[in-house]
């Protein structure tokens, strides 16, 4: 019984999966719109289920254990709701600031630390030492001070300071080449182990 | 009364907020002023939650406008859509994420689609790569030179006939990558801090939703 | 003269729906007929692959897990790095910030099925799901702060009191090491919130697109090392001696991407080809 549940599931998952690609290897058609429905709905129903579960968990049982300060979390997490609502949308905007508020500090705070200081540290090194030549220190240092001078649009750059914008922009476009390889990798990752799946469920039939 | 209820206050909320997050990282702050930055941490995590349900209540409205309206093509689909929600909603909440039937559920269909609906990227990179990716200009050419060059060092057939490969490849991320994106990092921390600054002086209300006051 | 302008035209134009089949082709033959070509090891990955291998008994590790929506790409890396933690007799402490998280820790757990009753390891003791935290960067900075206090609890409601895993946990500083698995850019968090203001060093297994993302972080030594892909679940399969799938699907990989590097550059070639004929213009 298990092992027909298990080969059922499988099966479902193949040919849904099968569904889903035939949109985009022939045309778009019913079954691959009967197939994003089945999507958003299962999909739908795990947020709802897990969000329930993480507020009981995290929120409802610690207010009924004694912490019952938690009841001005859970009636602020209510408020939020109150945004679907446009005549009372207003009353949202109190969580909805204070969640903000929380994400802006920690940003900020995060961003001046991590990305900021400690990458300036990183970029004032000696040419002579380290894991890297001289010449790529070098490269690093001219690439990071170029990129971050293109990105000043506080005026525009003329006469000799043009072609330092310029740099900065070709070290960028250089950057992005290799972000761009690496992008081909996990996109094509996903899509052979799909094509995988699939193959190797119709050749275990056979 | 009712602009300072529903503009100032909330502007407020959130620059006290961001303060308190802020000073307890950088200052020594009393005890009791640390706990109360922890606990609002914590509570955050609680708000997110709250905010997800909000994009579902959004999608089943719109759901349900459809199904009302009997829109051509697409009334059908919704009600499928909604016919599963409420059956897996259903066996998720009165037994558990963790009951069997949810768990097949999970793993044959929303674990399968998820995968194949990122995996169709994969064709559109490569269609893309066939029609659109020119070395037409030096900008374009400079793009693609390194890039086909990581290409080759994430394929191992062709590590394996020519190792150089990888070295180069190794050398464009580090060096390459590396310094360039630095730049984009540290710019990014500025503008980060730049529009945090905006946020707690009240510049930036978006959150805030539609604004009838002025 | 015009033939040949007509069959460049052709070419230009040809219907995507052929390159989508040929691509699925070339990624099913090795399926059907592995080729089994040498995985090279990147120095990243054996750097990861170190630092784990020399942790001690009994030592802490946060386990940060990635959608199952990359299961394709970091799946592998996953299990195997489990297995390896728990084969060195470590303490591994499972959660997620992504909504999935739940679940593709108990893809983990019950694809280590068989190595988790060979060493002998405990529920609760050596090896725990504590769930999805919401918030994203809120939830990595609380749990950095006060782990106890945000986890409370395991996935299926053990309060944090009850599990001897959790035994001297109170904040980030605790952990020997934060392992995260990464599609997006978590470990930029971990990067501010944890690795800045603790002791405690991180590395990050990322797919691919997260790479490039990780590489200034981890040239300024927020990120102490990393792996990518399944390149890298395949080197850590290798090197930790255990059988895995991330090997299998670098076939796949290899298929996939020479036929990509053939489409790039059949596409400029026709482009040049057609550019000539116009005289240089296009």
């Amino acid at each position: 019984m298990t092992e027909m549940v298990t080969l059922l599931g499988s099966a479902v998952a193949v040919f849904l999966t099968m569904f889903c690609y035939s949109a985009i290897l022939w045309r778009d058609n019913k079954l691959f719109r009967f197939t994003e429905a089945t999507f958003i709905g299962v999909g739908l129903s795990y947020q709802l289920v897990i969000n329930l579960y993480t507020i009981k968990d995290k929120a409802v049982v610690p207010m009924l254990s004694g912490n019952f300060y938690y009841v001005i979390g859970l009636a602020a997490g209510v408020m939020i709701l109150f945004r679907v609502v446009s005549k009372y949308a207003w009353i949202s905007r109190f969580s909805m600031a204070f969640l903000v508020g929380i994400g802006t500090g920690l940003a900020m705070l995060g961003s001046a630390e991590a990305n900021f200081w400690k990458m300036l540290e990183a970029t004032y090194v000696p040419l002579i030492g380290g894991k890297y030549t001289p010449l790529d220190n070098l490269f690093m240092i001219v690439a990071t001070i170029t990129v971050l001078y293109y990105f000043f649009f506080t005026y525009k750059p003329k006469g000799a300071l043009e072609p330092v914008s310029k740099a900065g922009r070709y070290f960028m476009v250089f950057a992005l080449g290799g972000f761009f390889g690496n992008v081909v990798l996990a996109r094509l990752t996903w899509l052979s182990s799909t094509i995988g799946e699939i193959v190797t469920f119709f050749m275990s039939l056979f | 009364m009712s602009s300072l209820l529903r503009r100032e206050v909330p502007i407020a909320i959130c620059a006290i907020v961001a303060l308190l997050m802020i000073f307890d990282n950088f200052f020594m702050v009393p005890a009791s002023i640390h706990a109360l930055s922890t606990e609002f941490k914590y509570w955050g995590t609680i708000l997110a939650a709250f905010t997800l349900l909000l994009g579902i209540i959004t999608v089943v409205r719109v759901n349900i406008y459809h199904i009302s309206r009997k829109t051509d093509d697409r009334w059908v689909f919704a009600l499928w859509s909604m016919i599963v929600f409420s059956i897996s909603s259903i066996i998720g909440l009165l037994w558990t994420p963790d009951h069997p039937a949810y768990l097949w559920l999970y793993d044959n269909i929303l674990m399968a689609l998820w995968i194949a609906m990122l995996a169709t990227t994969g064709f559109f990179i490569t269609s893309a790569a066939y029609r659109a990716f020119r070395a037409h200009t030096k900008e374009a050419a400079l793009l693609l030179i390194p890039g086909l060059f990581v290409v080759a060092k994430n394929t191992p057939a062709l590590v394996a006939i020519w190792p150089p490969f990888l070295t180069i490849g190794d050398w464009i991320m580090a060096v390459g990558v590396g310094g360039g994106t630095r730049g984009l990092v540290i710019g990014a921390a500025i503008g980060t801090i730049a529009t945090g600054l905006r946020t707690i002086l009240g510049y930036e209300t978006g959150y805030l939703g539609k604004l009838k006051e002025k | 003269m015009s033939e040949s302008t007509s069959l460049i035209e052709k070419l230009e134009n040809i219907d995507k729906r052929v390159i989508y089949w040929l691509l699925i082709t070339f990624m099913a033959i090795p399926f059907i007929s592995p080729i089994g070509l040498p995985v090279t090891i990147a120095t990243t990955t054996r750097e990861s692959f170190n630092i784990v291998d020399n942790l001690n008994e009994g030592d802490v590790v946060a386990f940060n897990v990635v959608s199952t929506a990359v299961w394709g790409e970091l799946g592998p890396s996953q299990v195997v790095i489990f297995k390896h933690l728990l084969q060195k007799k470590c303490k591994v402490v499972m959660y997620g910030i992504v909504m999935d998280a739940p679940m593709g820790i108990k893809l983990i757990i019950e694809n280590s099925k068989s190595f988790i009753d060979e060493v002998g390891a405990e529920y609760g003791v050596d090896y725990v799901n504590m769930g999805y935290f919401a918030g994203m960067e809120t939830a990595i900075a609380s749990l950095a702060v006060d782990t106890p206090g945000t986890m409370k609890a395991s996935f299926e409601g053990t309060p944090i009191s009850q599990l001897p895993i959790m035994e001297g946990i109170e904040n980030a500083g605790d952990f020997a090491l934060v392992i995260d698995f990464d599609s997006e850019d978590q470990f930029v968090f971990y990067a501010r919130h944890w690795i800045s203001n603790y002791d405690v060093e991180q590395i990050v297994i990322g797919t691919g697109w997260a790479e490039p993302a990780i590489i200034p972080y981890w040239n300024a030594g927020m990120v102490k090392s990393f792996a990518t892909g399944l390149n890298g679940g395949a080197g850590w399969e290798i090197l930790a001696k255990m059988k895995g799938e991330a090997v299998i699907g670098l076939d796949a990989i290899s298929t996939s991407h020479l036929f990509f590097l053939f489409v790039v550059l059949f596409g400029n070639l026709i482009h040049f080809i057609k550019r000539s004929k116009k005289g240089g213009s296009v």
